[in-house]
């Protein structure tokens, strides 16, 4: 193996497409990258009277989809350009964005354009609305599943070095889920400390995403990774430093007895460890565990099992309200 | 073993049109362009059809799928397949693949036909009976994994990037000389993604999506250098 295969592969491992050709984060992947880039290349204000929606729908088939609806032109070499005529338009477009038909909408709001997608009857497909004033892109990869949130167009870091990984989860933390207005979303109410549903898959998608996007040259994300012991939740590679990291990731539910949440977090930190023994290049295995239960306390007995485990337990506490969580700084 | 993709079949009067080996290749390259279509990258011209299925052809073992071809000659149009043609044309005769933009002219290299390829209805209909068979399962999921990889290459390299694979472009391999994928141990192409293996072992090790992604990017980058 020369330096030369070393390196080329060092240098795409990052981009690589999440998972399988019918997986729809890949297509929410390619577009929140390819909004990123023309984030980029036009920071520019928009005016109060220009359109600063646009939204893109993942669609299988795509050609016979754009012929079936009417209005709909071909964007020629589209994945490959940074058009600046891109606002105000709905795209439909394959997963790999290589046809990509668009058509203009009047839009001035994310319900506006959910509008638009139920009157196209293109609600059931994935996803991804970008407000170009804001830089942010709201995406979901189907129906069932409510709109998440990504920041574009921020200068990203060019490197994560797995010391400073710990910082990154907290900031992810904040970002996401701390306050029920975090970009994931978190609660389906609040007040009655009732969590999303399948939270769990949600926070993997968007932690998924985040390090992806914020982490395109230093970071190989992968999700539901098939090790011998079991599917870790994400598996994070860093590639200059060639070190490997596990994620579990658990969500605390109100609902759940105290003895259920501590068998679920012990759980938690057992497959961590499980991953890890089964990776002799991996070190280190978290086990993050976002609680919902109302009350901000520590497990000790889950503390005590991780620490004898050697696996590092995280808890973050998801707040029922920006207020509390601004209290919480509170001597 | 027969390779159906070496000859265009002669039929003998009494020999059935389709056998086991036939089929396979026939439902190789329906699943082909239905995957095309799912990718956006319907309706697909011949020459890079053919491209796309010698790509196929490579990697196959990667995926310990069956090739329905282990050689082809090195032509000078670029890898093609005559008994792809001939399937292309069964398979439009079956009202299971479109044609259009048909074009016969002559170029520097003589006399030759070009023509865009898409999926019917009924070819879609079919293509979901396939992918039922175990045959259609295994081969389908190969076919869409390369098909995607390819459909995320950048548009300008899609129609060359097979003159750039390593087998197609290795030196000493002259116009007419005989490629051939019998003996895994020398499909340079195989070699190259043990070699991403080996770089990066803590994440490649038995993701085969990946290595194949890597490859097809790797010839990209040949192809553009």
């Amino acid at each position: 193996m020369s330096d030369d295969t070393l390196e080329f592969v060092e240098s795409e491992l990052a981009d690589l497409s999440i998972g399988s050709s019918e997986d729809p984060l890949n297509f929410i992947d390619e577009i929140v990258a390819w909004l990123h880039r023309w984030a980029t290349a036009y920071d520019v204000q928009i005016s109060l009277d220009k359109p600063a929606y646009c939204c893109f729908v993942g669609c299988d088939r795509v050609t016979q989809v754009a012929d079936s609806l009417t209005g709909f032109s071909l964007r020629r070499h589209f994945r490959d350009d940074t058009p600046q005529d891109l606002l105000g338009r709905v795209y439909i477009a394959s997963p790999t964005l290589q046809s990509v038909f668009s058509r203009e909408v009047v839009a001035s709001s994310i319900e506006d354009l959910e509008a638009e997608l139920e009157r196209l009857g293109l609600t059931s497909h994935a996803v991804v609305i970008f407000n170009a004033a804001s830089k942010l892109a709201f995406w979901r990869t189907d129906a069932k599943r409510d709109f998440t949130t990504i920041q574009v167009g921020e200068a990203l870091d060019d490197k994560l070095r797995s010391e400073d990984f710990d910082k990154e989860l907290r900031t992810f933390y904040v970002t996401y889920l701390a306050t029920p207005q975090g970009f994931a979303r978190p609660w389906k109410n609040a007040a009655k400390l009732k969590p999303k549903d399948e939270l769990e898959l949600e926070v993997r998608n968007c932690l998924l995403m985040f390090l992806r996007l914020q982490y395109k040259k230093s970071l190989f994300v992968v999700p539901e990774s098939h090790e011998s012991t079991g599917r870790a939740d994400l598996k994070v590679f860093f590639i200059s430093e060639r070190v490997v990291y596990f994620l579990e990731l658990k969500v605390f539910r109100a609902s759940d007895s105290e003895s259920s949440t501590l068998d679920w977090g012990m759980k938690g930190v057992a497959q961590a460890h499980s991953y890890r023994l089964a990776n002799n290049q991996c070190r280190v295995a978290y086990a993050c565990c976002y609680d919902a239960r109302g009350r901000d306390e520590e497990m000790t007995q889950l503390v005590d099992y991780a620490n004898t485990m050697d696996v590092l337990y995280r808890r973050y506490f998801m707040y029922q309200s920006s207020e509390d969580f601004h209290r919480s700084f509170m001597p | 073993m027969k390779n159906s993709f070496d000859n265009p079949p002669a039929l003998q009067p009494s020999e059935r049109e389709i056998n086991t080996a036939t089929a396979r290749a026939r439902v190789w390259v329906l699943l082909a362009i239905d995957a095309c279509d799912r990718a956006g990258l319907l309706p697909i011209n011949k020459t890079r059809l053919h491209r796309l299925i010698f790509l196929s052809n490579c990697l196959a073992e990667l995926y310990q799928t069956i090739p329905p071809a282990k050689r082809v000659l090195k032509y000078k149009r670029g890898p093609f397949y005559p008994d792809v043609q001939w399937q292309l044309d069964r398979l439009n005769a079956m009202g299971l693949v479109n044609v259009s933009n048909l074009l016969v002219a002559k170029d520097e290299h003589g006399p030759w036909m070009e023509a865009d390829y898409s999926i019917s209805e009924t070819g879609i209909q079919t293509t979901n009976i396939i992918r039922e068979t175990p045959l259609g399962k295994s081969t389908g999921n190969y076919v869409d994994e390369l098909v995607f990889a390819f459909g995320r290459l950048n548009e300008r390299r899609l129609d060359d990037l097979a003159l750039s694979e390593l087998n197609y472009a290795a030196p000493g391999v002259a116009l007419g000389a005989l490629i051939t994928f019998e003996d895994a141990s020398s499909n340079l192409a195989l070699t190259r993604t043990r070699d991403f293996e080996r770089a990066a072992p803590e994440v490649l090790r038995n993701r085969i999506r990946e290595k194949l992604q890597l490859y097809l990017r790797y010839i990209e980058k040949e192809n553009a250098a």
